[in-house]
């Protein structure tokens, strides 16, 4: 933890502290008591939050009542299978299933018995199921349970506490596409969930799963942070390294499966951009950044290559912090004057259309992040001045000054001299 | 429940729960804590198990409704809350703060009534006292700073 960080938390506990003791903030709270009382007491109370943070385990003498989603599944295998990873699988091959015209994937017209799971014939034989051939109702207990099962999973996604860099830039991006992507094709879709249900079956037999499926496990479980999903994720190496993408293989790394360190290492030592028909992989940030915020000097050519090829992309931002840990502090600054001064440009051209406030946001944010990266805080972000309200206007310097302050006083450490520069850039 | 349903509002409020989301916050927090598996040991310990609650379920929230997560390094507000405010319900460094507030006077003491008490902006704040935006920040930077600096002194002397 930085002191940065701690003097941000203690700045914030005061001005918390400022409206409790000059606005009244806590004065009218009112008793709760006999409202969790009357909830606890009653009987359709909500079930107990199976990711509620687990008691300290020096208090907790009883093991815990098996969480609903343990209980949902009766399947043998590991409970831990996220239903979302299901649905995303699911997806993947619902062309198979009821888009053969889909030239994607008639290639795979092929694909194992297994694909479709023996949950499919069960479906066939339970008239509460519904076969391929008609589409289901929406409304049906079944669709109705798969949904609240799928969306509890996908609530446990969103619980994924993010553990370190820059895996968590990458599964921020993973989890927020199969989470939007799966839940609202099955919302949109309910045809499909027979299949959801049988690519639980196929993935409990990995073994048998194709490749282009088994990628897709590999990248769900890659968010999964239990030691089962650790765990399985080193036997699926074993059986095919080929389904992990560079991502995976470093968020593994990050949580130090040591032939995962080794193989992020040899990555390292073998990728070379430079060389003729050497392609540049849109995750090579990952390894790259892995091995910068570790001092290894040979991010160095990947890194640089990636700052050339995206120049207008926010991963050569971050490729330019990765560039800063490795000693080239000039190159980072560079980069955030660069984005500082099209900002400026931006707001100094006029008044700005809704299109182009997103855009600055953007920008904005994503400096934000790549300064939160190079100071190496985890789960840091910019925090705006208390009275931005979260709308870039030209004329309003204000936030962006703080941006281009902050990622100044990074280098520098000078918050006094810095705040006097800001004040003075303000006033002019 | 009643020693802690305030102490839990304010942490939750401290990481950027909106007042209007809060008590039910506090609401879930407590149902999700008497669900669990915890034994009573003391007060302290108690109170650090509701926190961990209240926090995962405000994130979850956040998550849910796709809103940014707090800006705050979690581990250093959960730091700052149990070295600060964690003894006694948080008295002592209100009682603290009050204390220092006494002796910011005249313009600052007027800023800090208008943007806290009254819940202004900068903006707003400028005009009711003839300044400029930057004046405002400048005066409210600084009473911060010596609010700050008073009432952790005071909590460690």
């Amino acid at each position: 933890m930085t002191d940065s960080n701690q003097d941000r938390s203690r700045q914030r506990l005061l001005e918390h502290a400022l409206y409790e003791a000059l606005g009244g903030d806590a004065q009218d709270a009112p008793d709760l008591a006999s409202k969790v009382r009357a909830a606890w007491e009653s009987e359709d109370r909500a079930p107990s939050d199976p990711d509620a943070p687990a008691p300290p385990a020096a208090q907790a003498p009883a093991p815990s009542a098996p969480t609903p989603s343990a209980q949902a599944s009766s399947t043998p295998g590991p409970r831990w299978i996220p239903w979302a990873a299901a649905a995303a699988i699911a997806l993947t091959g619902t062309s198979f299933w009821w888009g053969q015209d889909d030239p994607d994937t008639a290639d795979i017209a092929d694909a194992p018995e297994v694909a479709r799971g023996p949950a499919a014939s069960d479906a066939a034989a339970d008239p509460t199921l519904v076969s391929s051939d008609s589409d289901p109702d929406a409304s049906s207990p079944l669709t109705a349970e798969l949904i609240a099962r799928a969306e509890t999973v996908a609530q446990q996604l969103d619980e994924i506490s993010f553990e370190g860099m820059p895996a968590e830039f990458v599964r921020e991006m993973i989890e927020k596409t199969y989470r939007e992507g799966a839940l609202a094709e099955l919302r949109r879709t309910p045809r499909i969930w027979p299949s959801v249900q049988a690519s639980v079956d196929g993935l409990l037999e990995p073994k048998r799963m194709p490749l282009y499926a088994r990628r897709d496990l590999v990248q769900a479980l890659a968010l999964d942070p239990s030691e089962a999903a650790f765990k399985s994720l080193r036997s699926l190496w074993i059986e095919q390294p080929e389904a992990f993408s560079i991502e995976a293989v470093v968020a593994m790394a990050e949580r130090g499966a040591f032939e995962f360190e080794r193989e992020v290492d040899a990555w390292l030592g073998s990728f070379r951009p430079e060389a003729p028909g050497e392609s540049l992989p849109g995750d090579a940030l990952s390894g790259a950044l892995y091995g910068a915020l570790r001092g290894d000097e040979r991010a160095l050519p990947i890194l640089k290559a990636m700052v050339k090829a995206n120049l207008a992309d926010d991963r050569a931002l971050l490729a330019s912090v990765g560039l800063a840990r490795l000693g080239r502090r000039a190159d980072w600054l560079d980069r955030v004057e660069s984005d500082v001064a099209t900002l400026r440009a931006q707001l100094d051209a006029g008044p700005l259309s809704s299109r182009e406030q997103d855009e600055v946001a953007r920008r904005i944010d994503a400096l934000s992040y790549a300064m939160a990266l190079y100071e190496g805080m985890r789960m840091e972000r910019f925090e705006p001045t208390d009275e931005w309200d979260g709308v870039p206007r030209a004329g309003d310097p204000g936030h962006w000054l703080d941006v281009y302050g902050a990622a100044r006083a990074v280098e520098t450490r000078d918050r006094a001299a810095l705040s006097a520069e800001l004040e003075a850039l303000v006033d002019r | 429940m009643r020693e802690h349903q305030g102490p839990v509002r304010s942490f939750l409020r401290y990481l950027g729960c909106p007042r209007s989301e809060a008590d039910d916050q506090v609401q879930e927090t407590f149902l999700t804590f008497l669900d669990a598996t915890f034994v009573l040991r003391d007060e302290r310990s108690t109170a650090r198990y509701l926190r961990s609650i209240a926090r995962h379920r405000f994130l979850k929230s956040l998550r849910r409704l796709d809103r940014e997560p707090p800006s705050l390094d979690l581990e250093a507000a959960e730091d700052a809350w149990r070295d600060l405010r964690e003894d006694d319900s948080g008295r002592p460094y209100m009682d603290a703060l009050l204390k220092c507030l006494e002796g910011i006077r005249g313009r600052a003491r007027q800023a800090l009534d208008l943007r806290y008490g009254g819940g202004l902006g900068r903006t707003d704040i400028a005009t009711k006292m003839a300044l400029s935006e930057s004046g405002v920040h400048s005066i409210l930077v600084r009473a911060r700073r010596r609010l700050r600096e008073c009432v952790e002194g005071r909590l460690q002397g």
